[in-house]
This record gives structure tokens, C-alpha cells and sequence, in this order.
């Protein structure tokens, strides 16, 4: 078997090396992304499962079902306005890309807004010091401070790409971000049945 | 010593490539909804009945994995997407 023995030109040898760096550094963020989603599963997973070992599938009677499923709603529309973004600006379409942020960020606040709400009367109807209460507290908590967080950061790539900062070439901040936007909806997949179903 | 190396080009618009991956956004929100209906369904119908975890199981678990699939692209990491 033979191999390409002629030296590549200096221009061919830089070309590879910004190739290697280039097409190497995604990949790493990415596999280093997914551990770090990873080990947030074990920290939410342990949260679902003391909320079954101190009430079982015990709930109080005055939890509010319809705000949960509209604030389940919000969250899901957040999730596919914020692929659409990702996508976007995959395909350089700038201007979906800011529609797309756009609305994930306002579903992002409308949560929020639902979820305060939601606490407010948990204080009134199953407090913290509650078997209950204490496993809804520090879920419903848990999750809200990545919504917050990851609002933080989706507002900060928003800004980056109304700047340009972006492109078809250059998006891994945009699917970073958005990734992590995604495990938040995830874990509200778990977390809405539950609390609020089971 | 450090090179100045350009970046590369922006890639040419491709509207039916955009077309096509945000249809399959689209279809992944039309089934959260349906599951997330359904899922609600079965919960009025089983509230409080034996069989209501093992009945919402199937739903919990096909959301998860859209969202995984369609939204995070997890068969990226082994190859398989984008």
C-alpha cells in the first residue's frame, strides 16, 4: 500500500492546520456540553426520586392544574422557537434567528411570570416545612434557576447576534446555548407529571 | 510564531435545506402537543387510579426523546445528524 509521500505546500499545511483546529473544537464543546447535561440529570433525577420516597405519589388537592399545563405549553413553545433560532442561523437567516430568540426569551419570562404565581400559592396551600411542600419547593427552585440562567445566557447570544457575532460558519455559542435551553424543557418533562400529575 | 488565518466564508443561503430542518422543528412541536394533551387526558381519566404512573410512562418518555432527537440532536454525538 502505498502513500502520499509529495510535502504539502505551506498554504495546503495552513489550511489543515486552522481545518483540524476548527473542526476538532466543535466536536469537544459539544462532548464536553453533554457530560455537563449529563451530570445535571443526576442532580435533578435525585430531586424526583425524594420527592416519591417522602409522599409517594401523595399531591395535595388545590394544585393549580391549569397553570401548570399552561406554563407546561409556554415552555414547550420556548423549545421550538429557540431550534428554529438555532436553525436559522444555521442556514444564515439572521432575521428568524432574532424572531426565534425573541420569542424564546418572552416564553422564557411568561414562565417565569407562571411559575411565581405557582409559588405564591404554594406558600398558601403546602409551605416548605411540608413533606410536599419541601420536594415542590426545591424542584419547582432547581428548575427556575436555569430558566433564569438560562435566559441569562440566551440574552447574551441574542446581543451577539443582532452584532453579527454569528454565522452559518460560526454558530456553536447559538447551539451551546440553545442545547442547554433544550435540557431545561427536558427536565420539565419530568419534573410537570411529577408534581403536579402523579 | 502566530498566523493571521481568515475565516472561512459564510456558507450560501440555502432556503429548501432551512425549509426542510425547520418543517422537522415543526413536526416535533406538533407531537410535544399532542403527547402533552394526551398526557393530560390520562391524567383527568386516571386521577388518582393505580395504574396513572404506568399509564403516563410511554408519554413522559416519547417527549423526552423528541426533545432529545429533533431539538438537541443527541445522534450528533455518534454521527448521525447535522
Amino acid at each position: 500500500m502505498t502513500t502520499d509521500t509529495a510535502p504539502p505546500d505551506a498554504a495546503h499545511d495552513d489550511h489543515h492546520e486552522w481545518h483540524q483546529s476548527t473542526a476538532f473544537q466543535p466536536r469537544a464543546n459539544r462532548i464536553g456540553l453533554w457530560m455537563f447535561i449529563f451530570s445535571e440529570v443526576f442532580l435533578f433525577a435525585s430531586f424526583l426520586a425524594a420527592r416519591f420516597y417522602t409522599t409517594g405519589t401523595e399531591r395535595p388537592d388545590d394544585l393549580n392544574q391549569k397553570l401548570a399545563l399552561a406554563v407546561t405549553v409556554v415552555l414547550l413553545i420556548s423549545s421550538v422557537s429557540a431550534y428554529l433560532a438555532e436553525t436559522a442561523i444555521r442556514f444564515n437567516k439572521r432575521k428568524y434567528f432574532i424572531i426565534g430568540l425573541s420569542v424564546t426569551l418572552l416564553m422564557g419570562l411568561l414562565f417565569m411570570v407562571g411559575v411565581s404565581i405557582e409559588l405564591h400559592e404554594a406558600t398558601l396551600h403546602y409551605p416548605p416545612e411540608t413533606a410536599y411542600g419541601s420536594s415542590y419547593f426545591m424542584l419547582i427552585g432547581l428548575h427556575a434557576f436555569h430558566v433564569i440562567s438560562g435566559m441569562f445566557a440566551l440574552l447574551i447570544v441574542f446581543v451577539l447576534g443582532i452584532r453579527g457575532y454569528f454565522g452559518s460558519t460560526n454558530y456553536w455559542g447559538v447551539e451551546g446555548v440553545v442545547k442547554y435551553w433544550h435540557f431545561v424543557d427536558l427536565a420539565w418533562v419530568f419534573i410537570y407529571p411529577t408534581l403536579y400529575l402523579l | 510564531m502566530t498566523t493571521q488565518q481568515a475565516a472561512p466564508q459564510e456558507l450560501p443561503v440555502d432556503d429548501a435545506g432551512f425549509r426542510k430542518a425547520a418543517i422537522k422543528g415543526l413536526w416535533g412541536a406538533l407531537w410535544l402537543t399532542v403527547l402533552t394533551i394526551g398526557e393530560f387526558i390520562v391524567f383527568t381519566v386516571g386521577d388518582g387510579e393505580n395504574w396513572l404512573t404506568v399509564a403516563l410512562l410511554p408519554f413522559i418518555l416519547l417527549k423526552a426523546w423528541i426533545i432529545l432527537d429533533t431539538f438537541m440532536h443527541i445522534r450528533a454525538l455518534w454521527g448521525d445528524d447535522h
